[in-house]
C-alpha cells in the first residue's frame, strides 16, 4: 500500500525538521511546502522531505499571502493531514485553509494518531486545566509547538520540486518591517532548564539565576507574567500554555508557583526541582525536589555549583 | 462608522472543580468574559471614541448570553448596543463554526467597518476564529495586532509576529485580532454598569441570523484534567548551611 502523505508547513527553516520527523512518526510522508531561498529548500529535503518550493515570498508581500499557493498544492497532494509549527503567521494560513477546505483546525496540539481514516489529537484547554482529545474524520490542520516532535535529523528520500502555484499579494499592505531587539530561542530539546517565576523579585535575582543557568549548561525559562507582567525575559522563554513545552531531564523552577498554565510547558520533564519561599505553591506537590528557602539565600549557593 | 468587538463567555477557570475521576465540574463556576476578548472591546472602545464611531459587541453562545451581569459587564465597557446570538450547541463549537456564525451575525448587522477580536478565547485559546471569520466574510484579516490608527478607509496597524514587528495598511472593513498587551482594559465605574443597563441588546437564534447548521466534523471525544506523572516530592525546609548542602548535592547528583 502507498503510504499516506502529511503536509507540512512552517515559518522557520528549523521548524521543519521536527514536522517531517513529527510525519514520519505518523507513518506518513512528508511533503513541505516551503517558500524561501534554493539553498533553505535543500536544508529541507535533507530532512527526508518532498519539498515543494513556491520560490520567494515576493517583496512587500507577508508569509500569510502565500495560503493561496498552500492551497492549490494541498488540493493537488490530498495528504492525510496538515501539520504546522505554530506560530502568529502560520496560524493566518491554517485559518484561512481551514475555512477553503473545510477542514478544522487543532491548535497547539499535544499528542495526535493517526488511525485509518481517522484523526485523534489531545490539546489544552481551560489554560492548562484539562486535555481535550478531539476527533476528526477527514482532513484536518493541526498547529504543534516546538519540542512536541523529536527532532530525526537526517534522514534519506527527499527530494525539492519547483511549484508554479502563483504566489499572489493579499490587499494588506507591508509598509515597514523590523526586529524586534528580543532573542528568539526554540527551548524544545534542551536538557537542563532553569526556569523563574514572579518569585524571583528582582532583577538582581534574575541575573543571579541566569548566571547558575550558564554555569551548569542549563536554557534559561521563564513563566509567562515574566514576559507579559514585567517584560524581564523575551516570548520566546515561556513555558505554558501558547509557550514552549520542555522535556529536559532535569527542570529547577526558582520562585515558580506552578500554576496549570505553566506546568503543561514542563510537566514531562524527568527530574523537577523547586525553589520557593512558600511552601504551599502548586508545584511543590508535582516535584521531585523541593526546597522551601527564600531565593535571596538559595542563589549565592547555587552559584557554587 | 461601525465598528464589532467579539467576545465569548467563559467560565472563570479559577472555580472549575477537578473531580476524583478527573473531569471538571463547572457547578461553582461563575461566568466571565474571556480575559483576551477584553482587550478587542477596549480597542473598539477607544477607536470609537476617537471615530465618533459606533461600537457593538458580538457574542455567541448558550444560555451564558442570557446571563445579565454579563450583558451590563460588556456594555458597561464602551459598546452601545449588545448582540447575542444563542444556540446550546455554540459554548463547546469548534473555531470553524463559531466562525461561520459570527459571520451571519456580522452580515445581519448591516455596514461595518472594523471587527475586532481578542487573541483567543479563554477556554479553549485557539486563536482561530479572527482569521477565520475574517476569511469567511472575504475580508482582508490579521493576527498579532498591537496598535490600530484609522484612517479614511484604511487601517494603519502595527504588529508582532514573533520576533517582527509589522508595519501595515489595511483596507477598511478588516478584521484583527490584537493581542493580550495592547491595552489594560479598563474596570467600569459603577456609573457606567448603571447606564449599561438602559442600552439595548439583542438575542438572536440561528434562524434569525441566517445560519444553516451544519454537522461539525471535529467531534470533542473528552475533556479530563491531566494525569499527572509520580513525583517523589523530597521537601527540604530552611536556609541553614545544612539543609543548603543537603539541596546542593541532590542537585549535583543529577547534573
Amino acid at each position: 500500500m502507498v503510504s499516506k502523505s502529511i503536509v507540512v508547513f512552517a515559518d522557520t527553516v528549523e521548524a521543519y525538521e521536527e514536522l517531517c520527523s513529527g510525519a514520519r512518526a505518523l507513518d506518513c510522508r512528508p511533503v513541505a511546502l516551503f517558500a524561501g531561498s534554493a539553498d533553505d529548500a535543500e536544508r529541507v529535503s535533507m530532512w527526508g522531505a518532498r519539498v515543494v518550493h513556491v520560490g520567494e515570498v515576493p517583496e512587500g508581500a507577508l508569509y500569510e499571502d502565500l495560503a493561496s499557493a498552500f492551497e492549490q498544492i494541498i488540493r493537488f497532494e490530498k495528504p492525510a493531514l496538515i501539520m504546522a509549527r505554530a506560530s502568529k503567521r502560520t496560524q493566518c494560513i491554517a485559518g484561512r485553509l481551514a475555512v477553503r477546505l473545510g477542514a478544522p483546525v487543532v491548535s497547539d496540539a499535544l499528542r495526535i494518531d493517526l488511525d485509518g481514516e481517522v484523526a485523534r489529537f489531545v490539546s489544552m484547554i481551560y489554560g492548562g486545566a484539562a486535555e481535550c482529545v478531539e476527533q476528526v474524520s477527514g482532513l484536518a490542520i493541526v498547529l504543534v509547538g516546538s519540542g512536541v516532535f523529536e527532532a530525526g535529523g537526517a534522514c534519506d528520500g527527499g527530494m525539492v520540486e519547483h511549484s508554479d502555484a502563483a504566489l499572489e499579494f493579499g490587499p494588506i499592505k507591508l509598509i515597514e518591517r523590523w526586529e524586534k531587539q528580543e532573542e528568539t530561542v526554540d527551548l524544545g530539546s534542551a536538557k537542563r532548564v532553569v526556569c523563574v517565576g514572579r518569585g524571583v523579585q528582582s532583577i538582581g535575582n534574575l541575573e543571579a539565576a541566569k548566571e547558575f543557568a550558564t554555569r551548569i549548561g542549563a536554557e534559561m525559562a521563564c513563566s509567562r507574567p515574566i514576559v507579559e507582567t514585567e517584560g524581564w525575559m523575551p516570548r520566546s522563554r515561556y513555558l505554558g500554555v501558547s509557550g514552549a513545552v520542555v522535556k529536559p531531564d532535569i527542570y529547577i523552577g526558582l520562585g515558580v508557583s506552578g500554576q496549570v498554565q505553566h506546568t503543561v510547558g514542563m510537566a514531562d520533564s524527568q527530574f523537577v526541582v523547586a525553589v520557593n519561599k512558600d511552601k504551599n505553591a502548586p508545584l511543590m506537590h508535582e516535584c521531585d525536589l523541593g526546597l522551601v528557602a527564600d531565593l535571596e539565600t538559595v542563589l549565592p549557593v547555587l552559584s557554587s555549583i | 462608522m461601525n465598528i464589532v468587538a467579539c467576545y465569548k463567555i467563559v467560565y472563570d477557570e479559577q472555580d472549575v472543580v477537578v473531580k476524583p475521576d478527573r473531569t471538571l465540574s463547572f457547578e461553582r463556576a461563575a461566568l466571565k468574559i474571556g480575559d483576551y476578548d477584553l482587550n478587542a472591546v477596549e480597542a473598539g472602545a477607544q477607536l470609537a471614541v476617537e471615530h465618533d464611531a459606533t461600537l457593538i459587541g458580538l457574542t455567541a453562545g448558550g444560555d451564558s448570553v442570557m446571563d445579565s451581569k454579563i450583558r451590563k459587564a460588556i456594555l458597561a465597557r464602551g459598546p452601545q448596543e449588545n448582540v447575542a446570538v444563542r444556540d446550546d450547541a455554540l459554548d463547546m463549537a469548534g473555531s470553524l463554526k463559531t466562525a461561520h456564525v459570527l459571520a451571519a451575525a456580522v452580515r445581519n448587522l448591516g455596514d461595518v467597518d472594523l471587527i475586532l477580536c481578542g487573541e483567543g478565547s479563554a477556554d479553549r485559546y485557539a486563536q482561530q476564529v479572527g482569521i477565520q471569520l475574517g476569511e469567511v466574510l472575504g475580508l482582508p484579516t490579521i493576527n498579532g495586532v498591537t496598535s490600530i490608527d484609522l484612517e479614511e478607509g484604511v487601517a494603519r496597524v502595527e504588529r508582532v509576529a514573533g520576533a517582527e514587528v509589522e508595519r501595515l495598511e489595511i483596507p477598511l472593513p478588516a478584521v484583527l485580532s490584537v493581542v493580550a498587551d495592547m491595552n489594560t482594559p479598563r474596570i467600569p465605574s459603577m456609573k457606567d454598569i448603571l447606564n449599561a443597563g438602559k442600552k439595548p441588546s439583542r438575542v438572536l437564534s440561528l434562524d434569525e441570523i441566517g445560519y444553516e447548521n451544519r454537522d461539525e466534523c471535529i467531534k470533542i471525544m473528552s475533556v479530563e484534567a491531566p494525569e499527572r506523572r509520580e513525583r517523589t516530592c523530597e521537601i527540604l525546609e530552611g536556609s541553614d548551611d545544612k539543609t543548603m548542602q543537603e539541596f546542593i548535592a541532590r542537585i549535583r547528583e543529577r547534573l
